[in-house]
Formats: structure tokens, C-alpha cells, sequence
């Protein structure tokens, strides 16, 4: 199935904040993608609320932007799963983990929340670095991560794409898209 | 609830160990400090310390966990002269290209009634190389309403990297106009 891809409004400015796009699943699909980012923001944060329907034990869900499959993604990760607490770094990748959304013993109803901010996404001089919080609680299985991820290169980051190892997304999933602006911005 | 940009500050040249954000409008519920930037390490360490208020005594204190990509530790240091806000990938010959993201969030800070207790995600990947993932908790132990915050880089010729970047935002309660 290919990326559905969405229009992205203007937005109006609601303070530093701005509004760029949003996803609600209305039809099966594994990956949605935002599309020609505005570049006159500091930062992006993109805020998710997501669960898989995928028919299989667990699910992934990741990222890549500019439509990049290219091993430059990178992440080190801290994370507490109830019982113990774990350091990972993943080093050359095609796309960037976020975290897993389904396992088979979560309950209906219950979604993964997400939080990605990218910084100075727009600057050519610099790789991208992000930093994400991830919170899946199920009653029993869950984890809490704080992630801090590499884009290595240096192209201003013009489109942001989410997507699911298996999918599609469960109905009620929302992924919005934000412009943080800074002072005369 | 809305969130403003008050101030920015680009780091230039190659001698900026320090800076301050002055005169910060008391009419917020809580700030945000949203920073991307690096730091040359000459001696050793490569941290970021805050102060406020140009307060430089022992009134301040800090925990945080560390995720380094094989191993989680955690730790505190109490009295101290200033809070910590994050590590940076320092920066040697061609390694100007990482960064390291922090959002630091300072809650009720014109309060009067108790002291300031702040909150920071700090991180950075080089692809392999150092990388880090860190929160960090902080407390200023001043009652004082909150009307600066300096920010440093210590260590015998350590210095913020050029085009490192530090906004700061104010978030309301209600709907105002900002910058």
C-alpha cells in the first residue's frame, strides 16, 4: 500500500506552536507521510497517538524523513520496562525505531503515545538531532523511553514520514505534525 | 494553554563560554528553554550548567539517569553552585556536524511561594561514535521569582561551538500576544 500523503494547511499561528498537518486513520493504512514541511520554523514536534492492528505478536513503528531509506539513522535509547532499566545505541540504520505500539497481550483501546522534536530541522550545516519520548502502559506489560536520534545529514528536512513494520494503524491513531518557531519567525 | 517565543541567542565566534537571557517578562505561567548546540571540550568534560538570577552560591542541586548506549547510571549532587542541563558531543576537527537537542521546562516560575524545580531531556548521537540520552532534575532552592538565566560551559578552553542555539518561550494559561 502506498504512503498516504497529506495536504498540508497554512496553519494559523497559535503562538510558538504552529499546526502543520494531522493523520486520522479513515481507511487501512501502514505509513502516512507530511509532505513539503514548511522551512521558516526552528523546530518540528510531532505528537502521536497510535496503536497497530497488525495480526502478529508485536509491531514497530518508525520514521524516516525526506523519504531517506539510506543507513544514516542512528538512536541511543534509555528505557524502563517495569522490571529493569537498559541503554541501547543502534548505529546505521534505514529507518529510525520508535518504539512498538502492539504486542498481542495489550488489551483493546489501550494506544502508545508519542512525543518526537526535531531540532533546527531546516539548518543545512548541521546533522539533525531528535530527542523522543515514548509511553506504552498496558497493566502489567509496558515501557517508558527517552530516545536521542541521529539524522545523519545535513539536507534541510522537507517531509517526515511515520510508519509500521506490519500495520495498518488502528482506528482512533492520530499523528499530528507542529512548526515551533522562534523569536521573528 | 499557549506557548511564546521570548528570546533567542545564537552563539558566534569561538570564545562564548557564557550567556544570559535578562529581563524575563514576569506575565508567563512557565517557561521552556529549547536549545540545539555543541561545545568544544580543550580539558576535559562537556557538560552545560544554568544559574538564576546571576545567583553563583550553593543553592542548587540535581539528579539525573543516563542511558550511554550500554549502560544506565544514575546519580545527584547536592549544594552546589549551579544545575546541569545537559552533555554535548564535543566538537574536534570535522565534528562540527552533531548536536545535542535539549527542551528544559521551568514550571511557576515567578512564584514567590516556592522554590524552582526544573526538568530536562538532553541527547545526542554521533552515528556510532559517543552518543548520550539523558533527564535530568534540578532544583534552585530560592524562592525568588525567576528574571534571568545564564548558561555556561566550564573547563579550561571549553566554549559553546558557533551557531549553537538557545530559544526561550513563555507559556500562558490564556491567550496573550507574544514576539
Amino acid at each position: 500500500m502506498s504512503p498516504l500523503s497529506l495536504s498540508l494547511g497554512t496553519g494559523a499561528a497559535h503562538g510558538a506552536v504552529v499546526p502543520i498537518g494531522s493523520y486520522k486513520p479513515v481507511s487501512p493504512t501502514t505509513s502516512v507521510t507530511f509532505n513539503n514541511i514548511p522551512q521558516g520554523y526552528q523546530d518540528l514536534i510531532c505528537s502521536m497517538s497510535v496503536r497497530s492492528d497488525y495480526n502478529s505478536a508485536t509491531d514497530n513503528v518508525f520514521y524516516r524523513f525526506n523519504g531517506s531509506s539510506s543507513a544514516v539513522y542512528s538512536g541511543t535509547y534509555i528505557e524502563g520496562d517495569g522490571g529493569s532499566a537498559v541503554s541501547t545505541k543502534e548505529a546505521g540504520n534505514a529507518q529510525q525505531f520508535l518504539g512498538s505500539p502492539w504486542k498481542a497481550n495489550i488489551a483493546p483501546l489501550i494506544f502508545a503515545s508519542g512525543i518526537l522534536h526535531v531540532f533546527n530541522y531546516a539548518n543545512t550545516s548541521v546533522n539533525k538531532t531528535s530527542l523522543f519520548r515514548w509511553a506504552l502502559d498496558a497493566n502489567g506489560t509496558g515501557v517508558t523511553t527517552m530516545r536521542a536520534c541521529l539524522f545523519a545529514s545535513t539536507a534541510a528536512i522537507t517531509s517526515l514520514t511515520i510508519f509500521l513494520g506490519g500495520g495498518p494503524f488502528s482506528t482512533g491513531s492520530q499523528i499530528n505534525l507542529y512548526g515551533v518557531r522562534a523569536v521573528r519567525q | 494553554m499557549s506557548m511564546y517565543p521570548i528570546a533567542t541567542y545564537t552563539v558566534s565566534g569561538t570564545s562564548t563560554t557564557s550567556f544570559s537571557f535578562s529581563g524575563i517578562p514576569q506575565t508567563f505561567s512557565h517557561l521552556q528553554i529549547r536549545a540545539s548546540w555543541q561545545g568544544q571540550t580543550n580539558t576535559s568534560g562537556n557538560s552545560g550548567y544554568l544559574r538564576f538570577n546571576g545567583d553563583t552560591g550553593n543553592n542548587y542541586c540535581w539528579h539525573y539517569i543516563l542511558g550511554s548506549g550500554s549502560s544506565v547510571v544514575a546519580g545527584n549532587t547536592t549544594t552546589t553552585g549551579s544545575i546541569i542541563f545537559g552533555n554535548y558531543p564535543w566538537a574536534s576537527g570535522s565534528s562540527n556536524l552533531f548536536t545535542a537537542g535539549n527542551i528544559i521546562d521551568i514550571l511557576d516560575y515567578t512564584n514567590t511561594n516556592k522554590t524552582k524545580t526544573i526538568k530536562c531531556l538532553n541527547g545526542y548521537d554521533t552515528g556510532g561514535g559517543i552518543q548520550a540520552a539523558w533527564i535530568f532534575t534540578g532544583s534552585w532552592l530560592n524562592t525568588a521569582a525567576i528574571t534571568s538565566i545564564s548558561f555556561e560551559v566550564i573547563g579550561s578552553g571549553n566554549y559553546f561551538v558557533p551557531g549553537s542555539r538557545f530559544d526561550l518561550y513563555g507559556i500562558s494559561n490564556s491567550p496573550r500576544s507574544g514576539a
